[in-house]
């Protein structure tokens, strides 16, 4: 990975796995686990891409990728995507100033959270749903959009805008002011994703979007999806290792037979293929990659690790036997959340598509 | 001997089972190395399999057929693939995808002329319809027929024809208008040496060595107008029917294929020893002999299904597609795990599986590739 921090990855995610990681067998229960926000927020992962002087710690995506890597491991309701992730970025992409600053800050500290008002199945954008409409004292916004991440728990809403000189993003505080937020309710039970309607709610704050900017945040999305995945995975594979030693079938642990053996071997391939093209799209996400070799390298990692992790959590429930078809078991968490991610910010489908796309000569599909 | 048995099957069915096996095992088996080496179908085994009443199933016996049904020919097919693709595609071609064409379309004096001779294993006969540009797309072909007093000059090239160079009577698709190739397609029966007709070298595949394949070439050839084949302008629509059965034929030459791979890896993984036992006690090669079983038996099932709706005088167009893809696919997967269970061995030429490996390959583009089956399939679903 680059930049000059990756020497301290292993100690980031030790301290992003004494937070969020617990054994998936800990899943047990009913009800998923929630993240500590207090918790991250001391550790600093809540701002590790938020500049210092604003109370963060100035790294860039790869460190986050670490924290969303350990977030896979160890799925838990929270917003990091909605509002660390997202709606850090687009602040990030946004003309410095009081009101950025401010929410940024707030943000990396977690006494506020936001989220970026973006369709979650997006691969492309197709331009705001949103526009903005001055008003005496300042301007208001209205428009809708679908599958929001995290939009119920937001403070702020970072909306896309079509405003009077091309499109904005602009803030909007989630107090029901012409605001209705919907939670729309998930097989995943570890996500949040919401429907946003606003019709004349007033706008706190506004800036211009550069050209190109939601379509660089889509690629960031999808990646920090792929990283989950690639955590989902990651823990499936350990936890049915583990599992293989333990459980004893036939007077012997399951992990004596070569079937399941092989499977794990080829739970394994999956992963470390996996592992391999999320981070080449981390590296290109977090640097200054030209856009076409970016948008290649999401697409890849996108494509084939959206796919994987939900092959790699099927074969974790199949090894599991009937107790990876429980509830106790915690594995289906993992399955449900491999099934969603894998439909975020671009299916495989819809990836592969886009590689196609960009090759020279391709017909239009 | 075990006779794969099947609900879809009556008693004389399984009776002719035997028969064919019988008849594989002791006529076609001994020639199959000499075949493959040789590139040659042995031209014997044409008189034998006509003798053996097994070139003339569910033809009329007044033109010298010998009763049987559809499900009769995929039994055949199934028997001879499981000694050699190359081989079985031979007669097979002649006798249940060029000669049903005869016997749909042709006129009395045509099936006494060209079929009789067919049948009795006189004659071989061949169905021209792919060139180099129209594979899959039999609407798009390019060899035209121009009228010429009372017949038609054929000019233009067909290509992977098989049994092209040794076939007597080549029923060959030739465009006869200019408009909408569904409808200005007609059917030809064209006679091995007569002037304006060319063949090609054999062409050298990747497998089924013992079979002939050919480009045909024609020049200005005149067929007179007796030699049209059924109706002018709906040579397409004929060859759509005849399709039914051709694909029958294929998808029980993958099964047959599959099983000989099944039956060969199954003695091998018994006999063969690592790790000071035999193969067939570790569960990575029983689990794949067991999973080849259930390909197979699934391959044959969805065969014997179609074989038997065309059999009722149902349509069977998806059933047909569904048997033709998953066999050929199933008989790919069958075949190469068999390799893989085989291990260096595998790759010798001296063991069948290595014949049967490169003969499946053909099953999934000949006849209409896996991906035509899947549009016919999309459309029939309505979609």
């Amino acid at each position: 990975m680059t930049g000059g921090l990756s020497e301290f990855h292993e100690e980031l995610r030790a301290v992003a796995r004494k937070i969020v990681g617990r054994p998936p067998s800990a899943l047990g229960g009913l009800e998923p686990q929630i993240l500590d926000w207090g918790a991250l927020a001391d550790a600093g992962l809540l701002g590790l891409e938020v500049p210092e002087g604003l109370g963060g710690a100035g790294a860039t995506f790869a460190e986050v990728a670490v924290v969303l890597h350990e977030l896979g491991r160890a799925p838990g309701v929270g917003p990091y995507l909605g509002s660390t992730v997202l709606a850090t970025a687009a602040l990030l992409l946004s003309d410095p100033g009081p009101a950025r600053d401010e929410l940024l800050a707030e943000l990396a500290v977690g006494t506020k959270m936001a989220t970026l008002v973006l369709d979650a199945r997006t691969t492309r954008w197709d331009g705001p749903t949103f526009s903005v409409a001055p008003t005496a004292n300042g301007a208001t916004v209205a428009g809708r959009a679908e599958w929001v991440l995290d939009a119920a728990g937001a403070d702020r809403l970072l909306c896309p805008a079509q405003g009077a000189s091309g499109p904005v993003l602009v803030e909007v505080a989630n107090t029901g002011d012409g605001l209705v937020v919907e939670d729309r309710p998930l097989a995943d039970g570890t996500r949040r994703v919401g429907s946003v309607a606003a019709e004349g709610s007033p706008v706190l704050a506004g800036w211009p979007l550069p050209p190109g900017a939601v379509d660089d945040l889509v690629d960031l999305a999808a990646t920090a999806v792929a990283c989950d995945s690639l955590g989902l995975m990651e823990a499936m594979l350990e936890a049915t290792v583990a599992f293989a030693k333990v459980r004893h079938q036939f007077g012997r642990p399951i992990g004596s037979f070569q079937a399941v053996q092989h499977a794990c071997a080829d739970m394994l391939v999956t992963v470390e293929v996996s592992r391999a093209l999320v981070a080449q799209a981390v590296d290109a996400v977090a640097s200054d990659t030209p856009a076409e070799e970016r948008r290649a390298s999401v697409s890849r990692a996108k494509s084939h690790v959206g796919a994987a992790a939900v092959e790699v959590c099927g074969k974790a429930v199949q090894l599991h036997g009937g107790i990876g078809y429980t509830w106790e078991s915690g594995i289906h968490a993992y399955l449900k959340r491999a099934t969603l991610n894998r439909a975020l910010f671009g299916s495989p489908i819809e990836h592969r598509r886009r590689l196609v796309r960009a090759l020279p000569g391709s017909p239009p599909c | 001997m075990q006779v794969p048995g099947s609900t879809l099957l009556s008693p004389e069915h399984r009776e002719f089972r035997v028969i064919c096996r019988k008849f594989v095992d002791e006529r076609v088996r001994p020639f199959v190395s000499e075949a493959e080496e040789s590139r040659t179908f042995p031209p014997h085994l044409w008189r034998q399999l006509a003798d053996a009443g097994l070139l003339g199933l569910g033809f009329p016996e007044g033109l010298g057929g010998s009763g049987g049904d559809v499900r009769s020919v995929a039994i055949l097919s199934e028997e001879l693939a499981r000694a050699s693709g190359g081989i079985a595609i031979t007669p097979l071609v002649s006798s249940y995808m060029a000669a049903p064409h005869l016997v749909r379309f042709g006129t009395p004096a045509q099936q006494e002329r060209y079929l009789r001779p067919v049948l009795a294993g006189e004659q071989v006969a061949a169905i021209a319809v792919s060139e180099p540009g129209a594979g899959s797309d039999v609407a798009g072909i390019a060899l035209r027929a121009h009228a010429d007093g009372d017949g038609y000059r054929l000019k233009g090239t067909k290509l992977f024809i098989t049994n092209g160079g040794i076939a007597d009577v080549v029923i060959v698709a030739a465009k006869t208008g200019d408009g909408d190739g569904h409808r200005s397609i007609t059917t030809f029966i064209v006679e091995q040496g007569q002037a304006g007709f060319t063949v090609g070298r054999p062409l050298q595949k990747m497998g089924w060595h013992a079979s002939d394949t050919r480009e045909l070439i024609f020049d200005d050839c005149y067929v007179p107008g007796e030699r049209v084949l059924g109706e002018r302008g709906r040579g397409f629509y004929q060859i759509m029917t005849a399709f039914q059965a051709e694909r029958v034929v294929l998808a029980a030459m993958a099964v047959g294929l599959a099983d000989a791979s099944l039956e060969a890896a199954t003695i091998y993984a018994r006999e063969r020893t690592a790790f000071g036992r035999p193969i067939s006690t570790l569960q990575a090669v029983r689990h794949a002999v067991a999973r080849m079983k259930t390909q197979t038996e699934a391959a044959r099932l969805l065969t014997y299904h179609a074989a038997a709706l065309i059999d009722a005088g149902e349509d069977a167009s998806e059933e047909v597609a569904m048997a033709k893809l998953f066999a050929a696919q199933a008989a790919n997967e069958v075949v190469d795990q068999a390799v893989q269970v085989f291990g260096g061995a595998g790759y010798l030429e001296e063991v069948p599986v290595a014949m049967h490996y490169r003969d499946a390959r053909a099953l999934r583009i000949a006849g209409g590739t896996d991906e035509i089956q899947l549009e016919i399939l999309s459309k029939r679903i309505g979609l």
